[in-house]
């Protein structure tokens, strides 16, 4: 039929149509001329008589299948040789279903996850793309197993085991499990998640439904369906950079962060577990509103604390579950399916359980546990019955340091590096390349771009988070390194941008080499990075040598280098980077003498020579004491200059005030303890004019402290009335935080400062009022230590507390009481050492009590005791006694030890019978009175109390003692009867 | 859908009537859903063996998701829409089904009793749908009315109102296209 024809057949046929049918023939005999035609017209008249009037009333009916099926098309069907049984759900991304494939005698089943169809977008996709590489490289036996991925029809799926379980939660209620069962299941889930970690994947969306336990008590892990990949390489293959808005997690398992829609890390998921685990062991939610709207959630568990979960318990309330059941929860019901009485489960769940579930689920993540990984070790430990690591919420006890000048804050690092990196793509680069090479340009810079992005949204908190035993944490870092490094080739010969380049590596650096979660950073890394920085300085100096401020900045990359060499010990290379630190900026600071920043640099550079030379705290140092001291000196003169260009600068003023405060220290160390007080004095006079005017917290709390340091070094030097005036200085500036309830430190900070205060004052020769304070003093400590056992300064504090009473009851004759004062110490102290066999200054101090209780042992005649006591001492002072440099409570202990060695034998002398047995006696008794004299020749300019506060009674002493024994084996001994 | 979807769809129709193109990419899928979610919602209320008129999905549809004052250009468009959507269901289910069923050349060609069953003879609606494309070249008003009519259960008069043309035109040319269907499908 040709399409022409067709207007005409239709006319045809609408004149025959109407007309009774007998009538059509002779019609068309007229009409159609045409043969063909007319053929046509009768054939579909036929047809019109054939097919009847029942298309009139045509509605097109179907069976049900169609629309059941065409509203999911692939039940039924085959994906891969899997045919799709039933659809288990339906994702943000995708849908899945459950299906089988008959194999020889079984029917496996599986799970398929199928991307919808309509999300044709590319974004999608390559999302769809990314779980699957997440799931492919998942290999655990607690994780859903991946078996197969495929496409079909252009969609991309991927088959996984069909797992059939109850959610965790309901599985431990129904067989009613101990918590230690729940937390052995619990550790199982861990596993699961450090795995993935450390395969670079956080889950997001960890919760009870995602959980199934199987028939054979198995936890499976399910619905990495937001999981995030951390795998740089993975990210920047995606394309549209979101920043993380993920809707479908469940508010109540979500992590402040998530929340928030702040960048996720590995301690997001360590947040849900403390959720999850929170719900197994008390039945509750962490987080309690009244109102059941989900702001009011929202702002609970970003604002509010948990209550302890030994406390939650005892709460009565309702929840709606999943199903839309309301539950009731009473003490009685939830300790029904776990421990049974409410007492057992409040028992079981009081102190370690409380404590590591309050640190899973701090707000802040930097608080929290820092990887699955620690808590699961926090949980084994209390399981095994050893000391957990979570602690109540305190303050970091504080030690008798000052504040550092240049402390790196880990958040202000990162946001350094990356909006350096960002600056970098800032910075007009393409102005800089050639026109030909814009191609290549623009790559990079995309590549950079995305980099830079990723690395500000997702890698931020994950480089800071994740433990150093991660590889991913090295891998971002690399990352961040690689693309610095080969910036750093095609960067060659551009000024600027090696600038760019050489303030990037240092703050790379300087995030590589930050200690945090109590790890000590990764300082080869940190050491690589500052040599690359110094590198290039140094290029940039020879090509453009007038450059003041690149002097600068390469100066300043030898105090980090520096700084970084200190900690890992190489002080050799500390100092000659220092002193290459202190070479370019000497001349530099005379040139410009009025630019603060050189002399601020200038400053820094004595200062780190002078630390590395005497020390700076506790960290490793020359013992170079004399050569500290010059420049510290000549750090506060340059402070001073600074200061007098900018007199009302209070961190030029603070400047002047630390340095004097550091000569002070200096001095004390040598001995040369009057001195010392001029200066900390000088001090303290700044800082009091700068608390006067302004509120930081920080100079109010260093305050209290240079008094307290002010007393010690009277204290040590005997000016008891002077010691007492500045401790009540500090006593009474403590006393407003050390009386607040809440805050564990002050209180033990304001109790020790009342400590030092007694024993002045019974030094001074009021032994009732002194006892009184240190009585008080203690109390307060040990109220303290029975409420955190386990917190280890504070348990520090007591010891000293208790040897300082006890020399005041030894003072007074009481030496039962005393012995029971020393041998509490030597208690705490050995359980302190026993768990961190590291703390050498536990260990030390540990030597001196030992030494006190030989002393006392000694008094009251027991010999023999007294001997083994002063060998175990002796052992540990020893060593650190003659370390370099060596410890200066050491040299104490250890001539005090040998001291009281002498005296032993001198009382076994006493009792001698014979003759010739008393004068052995005598010569070793001189022995070790000669060793003990060595010992105090060592230290410089000894006081009457060693720097922990232990009483000794100096070389005059000991002097006195050797004469002693001279001239008792001057006398003529007579001749020795046979023994 | 709800509301918002009428809405939605109202005003996508009636900026389509204004000429948007772009209207009708936007409606298509609102539609679509729409008549699906309906289907279902219906079949799960019978039981699944359960035969089911597509004309009163399509009305309901189209009471759900247009408002009801609106133009009858509007309502045109409507129905237009939809009865090519439940064409695009029933075809591409058939084609599904199809592709996994093997050898059904044993299957009678008839319009029987107006019931195309998919369930016996998938084959129908895809002759059907092909017939009607080959219609369209020649005649695409007739392919309009079969639309209409078939998918879409629309009257006579519906269907002249909804095509500006005459209730006597559209039985004609609805005789004829009947006809020629049913020839063409035989063949």
């Amino acid at each position: 039929m040709k399409a022409e024809n067709w207007e005409q057949i239709r006319q045809a046929f609408h004149a025959a149509i109407d007309l009774p049918p007998e009538k059509r023939g002779p019609y068309l005999d007229q009409a159609c001329p045409d043969a063909a035609l007319r053929q046509e017209v009768e054939s579909l008249l036929n047809a019109h008589r054939e097919a009847g009037d029942r298309l009139d009333n045509a509605s097109l009916k179907a069976t049900a299948d169609v629309f059941l099926d065409s509203s999911d098309p692939w039940i039924g069907t085959f994906i891969g040789p899997y045919q799709v049984i039933a659809s288990i759900g339906k994702g943000g991304m995708g849908a899945v279903y459950r299906a089988v494939r008959v194999e020889q005698q079984y029917v496996k089943q599986v799970a398929i996850k199928l991307l919808r169809p309509g999300l044709g977008d590319d974004s999608y996709q390559r999302r769809f793309m990314n779980e699957r590489q997440i799931m492919a490289s998942l290999d655990h036996p607690n994780i859903a197993r991946l078996l197969d991925i495929g496409t079909i029809k252009g969609l991309p799926y991927y088959v996984m085991e069909y797992i059939e379980g109850e959610h965790i939660d309901d599985y431990c209620d129904h067989r009613r499990l101990t918590t230690r069962a729940r937390l052995a299941l619990f550790l199982q889930v861990c596993s699961a998640v450090q795995y993935a970690h450390q395969h670079l994947v956080v889950h997001r969306d960890l919760k009870p439904q995602n959980i199934l336990i199987t028939s054979e008590g198995a936890p499976k892990l399910l619905d990495f369906g937001i999981a995030k990949p951390l795998d740089p390489e993975i990210f920047l293959q995606t394309t549209a950079l979101t920043v993380a808005n993920m809707k479908p997690m469940t508010p109540e398992f979500a992590s402040p962060e998530q929340i928030r829609g702040e960048p996720i890390t590995v301690s997001s998921d360590v947040y849900s577990l403390g959720v999850l685990l929170y719900r197994l062991l008390t039945g509750h939610s962490p987080h309690y509103t009244e109102s059941k709207q989900l702001h009011d959630l929202v702002r609970v568990i970003s604002e509010s604390e948990p209550v302890r979960p030994s406390l939650v318990i005892d709460r009565v309330t309702e929840e709606t579950d999943g199903e839309g059941r309301l539950i009731q929860l009473s003490p009685e019901g939830v300790s029904q399916v776990r421990e049974g009485q409410v007492d057992s489960l409040r028992h079981r769940l009081k102190g370690d359980l409380d404590n590591i579930l309050l640190k899973a689920l701090r707000k802040e993540p930097e608080r929290r546990y820092g990887s699955v990984e620690q808590l699961a070790e926090d949980i084994h430990r209390h399981l095994d019955g050893r000391p957990v690591t979570a602690r109540k919420d305190t303050i970091r006890y504080r030690t008798m340091k000052f504040a550092q000048r240049h402390k790196t804050g880990v958040a202000a690092a990162v946001l350094a590096v990356l909006s350096l990196i960002a600056g970098i793509v800032a910075t007009s680069w393409q102005a800089h390349i050639a026109k030909v090479e814009r191609a290549k340009a623009e790559r990079r810079f995309n590549d950079v771009r995305h980099l830079t992005n990723a690395l500000i949204f997702d890698m931020e908190g994950a480089i800071s988070e994740l433990p150093k035993s991660t590889a991913a944490r090295k891998l971002l870092l690399d990352n961040a390194l690689k693309y610095l490094d080969s910036l750093a080739q095609e960067s060659k010969g551009n000024v600027e941008l090696q600038r760019e380049l050489a303030s990037a590596y240092k703050k790379l650096g300087d995030v590589q080499g930050y200690p945090f979660q109590g790890n000590v950073g990764d300082s080869a890394a940190a050491l690589a990075s500052y040599r690359k920085v110094v590198q290039i300085r140094e290029t940039l100096i020879t090509e453009d040598s007038d450059d003041k401020d690149d002097r600068h900045a390469l100066a300043e990359g030898y105090r980090a280098l520096g700084q970084m060499q200190i900690t890992t010990g190489d002080l050799s290379g500390a100092l000659s980077s220092a002193n290459k630190a202190l070479s370019i900026m000497k001349p530099l600071a005379d040139a410009y003498p009025g630019e603060f920043k050189m002399l601020d640099e200038l400053e820094n550079a004595y200062e780190l020579v002078g630390d590395i030379q005497g020390g700076n705290g506790a960290s490793a140092n020359l013992g170079d004491l004399p050569g500290a001291l010059a420049n510290h000196t000549k750090a506060l003169e340059v402070a001073q200059q600074a200061l007098r260009l900018f007199p009302d600068d209070p961190s030029a003023q603070r400047a002047v005030a630390i340095y004097e405060l550091k000569i002070g220290e200096d001095q004390v160390e040598q001995g040369e303890r009057s001195l010392g007080v001029e200066n900390y004095r000088k001090g303290l006079e700044i800082y009091q004019a700068l608390a006067a005017k302004s509120d930081n917290p920080r100079i109010a709390r260093d305050l209290p402290l240079i008094y307290t340091r002010i007393g010690n070094a009277y204290l040590i030097e005997g000016k008891f009335k002077e010691a007492v005036e500045n401790y009540r200085s500090a006593f009474e500036l403590q006393e407003k935080t050390g009386t607040e309830a809440g805050n564990a430190l002050a209180r033990v900070d304001f109790a020790t400062t009342e400590a030092l205060m007694g024993q002045a004052i019974a030094e001074a020769g009021d032994r009732t009022g002194g006892l009184t304070q240190l009585n008080r003093a203690i109390n307060t400590i040990e109220h303290e230590a029975a409420l955190d056992p386990l917190h280890v300064e504070i348990n520090r504090a007591l010891g000293l507390l208790y040897v300082w009473r006890g020399q005041i009851l030894t003072r007074s004759g009481n030496l039962d009481s005393a012995l029971a004062d020393y041998r509490r110490t030597a208690s705490i102290f050995g359980k302190i050492v026993a768990s961190d066999p590291q703390d050498t200054d536990t260990a030390i101090n540990l030597a001196a009590a030992n030494t006190k209780i030989a002393d006392t042992l000694l008094s009251m005649g027991d010999l023999i005791a007294a001997l083994d006591a002063y060998r175990k001492a002796i052992a540990v002072a020893e060593i650190h006694a003659h370390s370099v440099p060596p410890n200066v409570q050491s040299q104490y202990t250890l001539a005090d030890a040998y001291s009281g060695m002498g005296n032993t034998f001198l009382s076994q002398a006493a009792k001698s019978r014979t003759s010739g047995n008393r004068a052995k006696q005598w010569i070793e008794a001189r022995d070790w009175f000669q060793k003990s004299f060595a010992e105090w020749k060592q230290i410089r300019n000894p006081g009457v109390m060693s720097p922990g506060g232990f009483d000794t009674a100096g070389p005059s002493f000991v002097s006195q003692k050797i004469a002693d024994c001279d001239a008792n084996l001057k006398e003529p001994v007579p001749a020795q009867p046979a023994e | 859908m709800g509301a918002q979807g009428a809405m939605g769809v109202t005003r996508l129709l009636a900026q389509w009537a204004e000429g948007d193109r772009q209207a009708m990419e936007e409606l298509l899928p609102l539609v679509y859903d729409e008549l699906r979610r309906l289907a279902r919602s219906y079949l799960q209320r019978e039981n699944p063996g359960h035969t089911l008129q597509s004309t009163a999905l399509v009305h309901e549809a189209y009471l759900r998701l247009v408002d009801q004052d609106v133009s009858w250009q509007s309502r045109a468009h409507f129905f237009g829409i939809a009865a090519q959507m439940m064409r695009r269901i029933l075809v591409d289910h058939a084609r599904a089904k199809h592709a996994e069923k093997r050898g059904d050349g044993a299957c009678r060609v008839t319009l029987d009793e107006g019931l195309l069953s998919t369930e016996s003879c998938d084959v129908n609606v895809l002759a059907l749908d092909r017939a009607l494309t080959r219609l369209a070249e020649f005649d695409r008003q007739q392919s309009q009315i079969v639309e209409l009519r078939f998918f879409a259960g629309l009257s006579i008069e519906d269907t002249a109102e909804i095509l500006k043309i005459s209730p006597a035109t559209v039985k004609r040319d609805w005789a004829m296209a009947k006809a020629w269907l049913h020839r063409e499908m035989q063949a």
